[in-house]
């Protein structure tokens, strides 16, 4: 069953383009100049029931006004979306009922008031009967280990313990759809892994469906089966995480360390398409290759063959490059 | 029973629950704006000191004002001694109906952290005016009766009419908490297209302060000027509790006094209502 349901989906934005200098500024006052920004642009998607889905792209691309229109506070310009039956910005009362948000950036939590009283008020806002709310408080206190933390104020708390609190906040009450808005930025690397490991406890464990955006990639990695990449506002990649490193054009690795000066002409002859030799040092070569145009076997037997070998690394490509590539030219 | 009554009932029914949830919902706002001001208390204080300053200054000007004319006279049909209970009585009650909504509006937008506060079920409106009722009311237990007392004690200031003008008093004041922090909405919905309206809020600070009666009862204005406040809402904020007060309502104008108050609460909710959705439908959220 699919939880979210997203079609041609659209966001623009009316930019108010200053004019430069003083002069500039003063016909600003009388005549304004517009232009239009696309910040999505007709996006299709849809997420199953229980799904851990990563949707990332570069800064600007379009990641978080998609989140906010999902999260129902953000009225789309064109194209349709449904949540758990809901339009969300329309139905947005009923709606948020159901589903949990937490932007990294920014705190929910009142700032002044000490973090237990905020979940108290939130318990009234959703409604949540008194022993529910008593029960899950003292799940989540436990796993996110929040003990000290629920009689300070939010503005005494470090940026750790903040999110630990905004985490839990935004599932108190039961929440079927998780949206997560770089939730672990700033974090060290201690917090971001606990962070983690209780993302997946939530997702696997009580079958929150949760969307991740984030600029950690190696967090995608760990965390989510499937990826959608946006930019400029389209989608351009979305699909199984695994598959992304069989795409086109994505080259796979081999660093070759010769015994003698490497023979990087004969090489390059010995190949006529999908090879790239790069000298590194002297006797060292790294070759990059399209694995859909020669196999790895092919390609390290023609080099073995007549040449003594001290060294010989295959690596697969790194999510980063992988998606760094995929920012830069696309998906071909 | 027959099944239209029966829906009939149903509804009713189905309308009590939602409002009594409503008002515990609600509820935990006013509690939430009543531990906020407790986390900077220090702060009220001052306040006391200020209030005390304010009605000295006016206490001091009706007293020059008054100096010439003879023992007991009155001018514009109040006495010296009704003029001060005014003056002194419309500052301890403002300490009560004042609110910042306006601010925390502008606040929200130019942060863009309204954005936490519209993924909560919760209607924003409703919010903003239960919230600025628990500042309220924490003012009230911890800073309008010290700066009563203080107050009382300094001035010369009658004791209300009588307990029925008192009651009206009260009533009266609520009301114009209601009034102005439905106009402050109004006000921060300025923020949307304008982001920032703090020229605007200051303007208004003292267009209340003259319009609601605050600074001089509606008789001391000019003819023309005085058919143009009645008018308008903001007299329901000063003018007319501290009337109640001072014993100067007709009981056969009372019922036109509730009417009007009942009016305006809905014009400005309504209002406030249109320009939101307004806002909230063509809102871009700044910052991340």
């Amino acid at each position: 069953m699919s939880v979210i349901e997203v079609e041609n989906l659209s966001k623009e934005f009316r930019v108010f383009s200053r004019r430069e200098g003083v002069g500039g500024a003063f016909r600003d006052l009388f005549q304004r100049e517009y232009r239009t920004l696309k910040a999505v642009d007709e996006i299709s998607f849809s997420v199953e029931k229980g799904e851990l889905l990563g949707y990332i792209g570069p800064n600007g691309a379009g990641k978080s006004t998609s989140i906010k229109m999902l999260t129902g506070i953000l009225k789309p310009t064109g194209g349709k979306m449904e949540v758990l039956g809901y339009h969300p910005f329309r139905d947005r009362k009923a709606y948020t009922k159901h589903i949990g948000v937490v932007f990294g950036q920014r705190t929910q939590l009142w700032w002044d008031i000490a973090v237990i009283e905020s979940f108290s008020l939130l318990s009234r806002i959703y409604e949540i009967p008194k022993d529910e709310y008593k029960e899950r408080l003292g799940k989540l206190t436990e796993i996110l280990d929040l003990k000290e933390l629920l009689h300070t104020p939010v503005r005494k708390l470090s940026l750790g313990q903040r999110l630990r609190c905004d985490l839990a906040s935004s599932l108190i009450h039961d929440p079927k759809v998780l949206f997560l808005d770089e939730p672990t930025i700033g974090l060290d690397a201690v917090a971001k892994d606990s962070m983690r490991s209780f993302l997946r406890t939530i997702n696997r464990d009580f079958g929150v469906t949760i969307i991740l955006t984030t600029h950690d990639l190696k967090e995608i990695e760990e965390l989510c089966r499937r990826i959608i990449v946006i930019d400029h506002g389209h989608i351009i990649y979305d699909g199984d995480l695994k598959n992304i490193r069989k795409l086109p054009g994505m080259c796979k690795q081999v660093s070759v360390e010769f015994v003698a000066a490497a023979p990087l002409e004969e090489l390059s002859s010995k190949f006529t398409t999908g090879v790239k030799f790069t000298q590194e040092s002297e006797r060292s070569v790294v070759v990059d290759y399209d694995p859909e145009k020669i196999s790895t076997v092919e390609l390290v037997k023609n080099v073995l063959t007549g040449y003594e070998i001290a060294d010989l690394k295959i690596t697969e490509p790194d999510i980063e490059e992988i998606v760094m590539k995929i920012y830069r030219d696309g998906v071909a | 029973m027959n099944a239209e009554a029966m829906s009939a009932a149903k509804s009713a029914v189905s309308f009590d629950r939602s409002l009594k949830s409503d008002l515990r919902i609600y509820w935990g706002f006013i509690r939430n704006g009543f531990l906020n001001m407790l986390a900077y208390r220090l702060r009220y204080v001052t306040g006391i000191l200020t209030y005390l300053l304010l009605v000295s200054v006016q206490f001091f000007i009706w007293q020059g004002v008054y100096s010439d004319s003879v023992e007991g006279a009155s001018i514009n049909g109040y006495s010296l001694s009704e003029m001060i209970t005014y003056v002194a009585v419309g500052w301890i009650a403002r300490s009560f109906y004042h609110s910042n909504i306006d601010y925390e509006i502008s606040d929200l937008v130019r942060t863009g952290q309204i954005g936490i506060y519209l993924i909560r079920p919760v209607n924003f409106q409703l919010m903003l005016i239960f919230n600025s009722m628990g500042e309220s009311l924490f003012r009230i237990a911890c800073f309008s009766w010290p700066i009563a007392l203080t107050i009382l004690f300094v001035f010369p200031v009658q004791l209300p009419a009588s307990a029925a003008a008192f009651f009206m008093f009260c009533f009266s004041t609520l009301v114009g908490f209601v009034v102005l922090a439905q106009f402050n909405f109004l006000i921060g919905m300025l923020a949307f297209p304008l982001k920032s309206i703090q020229g605007v809020m200051r303007a208004k600070y003292f267009i209340i302060q003259l319009l609601s009666g605050l600074l001089l009862p509606l008789a001391f204005f000019p003819d023309w000027f005085r058919w143009i406040v009645e008018v308008l809402p903001f007299k329901l904020i000063s003018y007319v509790p501290l009337q109640f007060y001072l014993g100067k309502v007709e009981s056969s104008e009372v019922a036109e006094i509730l009417l009007t108050q009942a009016a305006w609460i809905g014009i400005l909710w309504f209002a406030g209502r249109y320009f939101w959705m307004r806002a909230f439908s063509r809102l871009t959220l700044q910052g991340g």
